[in-house]
């Protein structure tokens, strides 16, 4: 009787052992800055050369114990296929007052396996000439407002493509695309644009709060 | 005097366990980072050692469905896998 009793509570200390937390906890932050140029052809600027600088640190907390992983700058500078490279442009929609409106298409796919397409159209402030002193060639600058609804929808999307790639690349371990918190902020959003040229710069961050568990 | 012999073997095979499975965690936060990064690299070896969860794509299913109504410009079209951001029709 008493081996036997032995015997259960040596498996208690088996289970106690191999008793592990093996949620996992990270942060995911990224301050990018990025310039496109574009060329016109027949009305339609086509992407011709881009620059994305990402500044990233990723901190994990196992155990609750905040751990840099990551802290670098990535800078990349690359053409873009020519498969893809004309389904990246930019169209100017309309002149209204004070104001332009650009339609923005860009296409990306990833070597994890999922496609990136974007369609937007921005309502973007004059701030430096007008509409006469682009018809006359001049350079004008642009700067996009109304930013709430593009952010929260990158946010979205963040989401959804970091679950889906972490899904695949993880083993072992689940990502509830509902359990990552992200924030997307673009800090600015100008345009420079004549009638040869569109050269774009966008600075933005995010700050997202992503959480892997063994359960789904 | 058999079980504190049985003792010390459970001990000791529960630690040996406990560490296999912290070996385990350690290899998959490096993983997380490098998929948090972006940086992933596909080979042979890797796709022998990803396994891709059916609860983890059925969740992520759910979300591209709920998409549309936690933001109405980003949809998902899982034909080709495509992530879409969109404020025009």
């Amino acid at each position: 009787m008493l081996n036997k009793n032995w015997f259960y509570f040596s498996f208690f200390f088996l289970f106690i052992g191999c008793k592990v937390d093996r949620n996992l906890k990270f942060n995911d932050i990224h301050d990018q800055e990025e310039k496109y140029i574009y060329h016109n052809v027949n009305g339609k600027y086509y992407l011709s050369s881009n620059f994305i600088s990402d500044k990233k640190k990723v901190i994990t907390f196992e155990n609750n114990k905040p751990t840099i992983i990551a802290d670098t700058t990535i800078i990349t500078s690359v053409v873009p296929r020519d498969s893809i490279l004309f389904e990246n442009n930019i169209v100017i929609d309309k002149f209204v007052d004070n104001y332009l409106y650009l339609i923005k298409r860009e296409y990306n796919t990833y070597d994890v396996g999922y496609k990136d397409r974007r369609f937007w159209k921005m309502k973007c402030q004059i701030t430096k000439g007008d509409k006469k002193a682009f018809n006359n060639g001049e350079t004008i600058e642009v700067k996009e407002v109304d930013l709430e609804e593009h952010n929260k929808a990158e946010a979205v999307l963040y989401k959804a493509e970091k679950g889906y790639d972490l899904n695949l690349t993880m083993s072992g371990l689940y990502c509830n695309p509902n359990l990552i918190t992200a924030n997307f902020t673009i800090k600015n959003h100008v345009f420079l644009i004549n009638k040869k040229q569109i050269e774009e710069e966008l600075s933005s961050s995010i700050y997202a709060t992503i959480l892997m568990s063994k359960d789904n | 005097m058999k079980f504190i012999l049985y003792t010390f073997m459970a001990a000791a095979v529960g630690r040996a366990c406990a560490k296999e499975a912290a070996m385990v965690a350690e290899k998959e936060v490096a993983v997380a980072a490098r998929g948090a990064e972006g940086a992933v690299v596909k080979s042979g070896t890797r796709a022998t050692e990803v396994a891709i969860s059916r609860a983890a794509m059925i969740s992520l299913r759910n979300y591209t469905k709920e998409m549309n109504k936690e933001s109405k410009y980003v949809s998902f079209d899982s034909t080709t896998n495509t992530f879409t951001i969109s404020n025009i029709k």
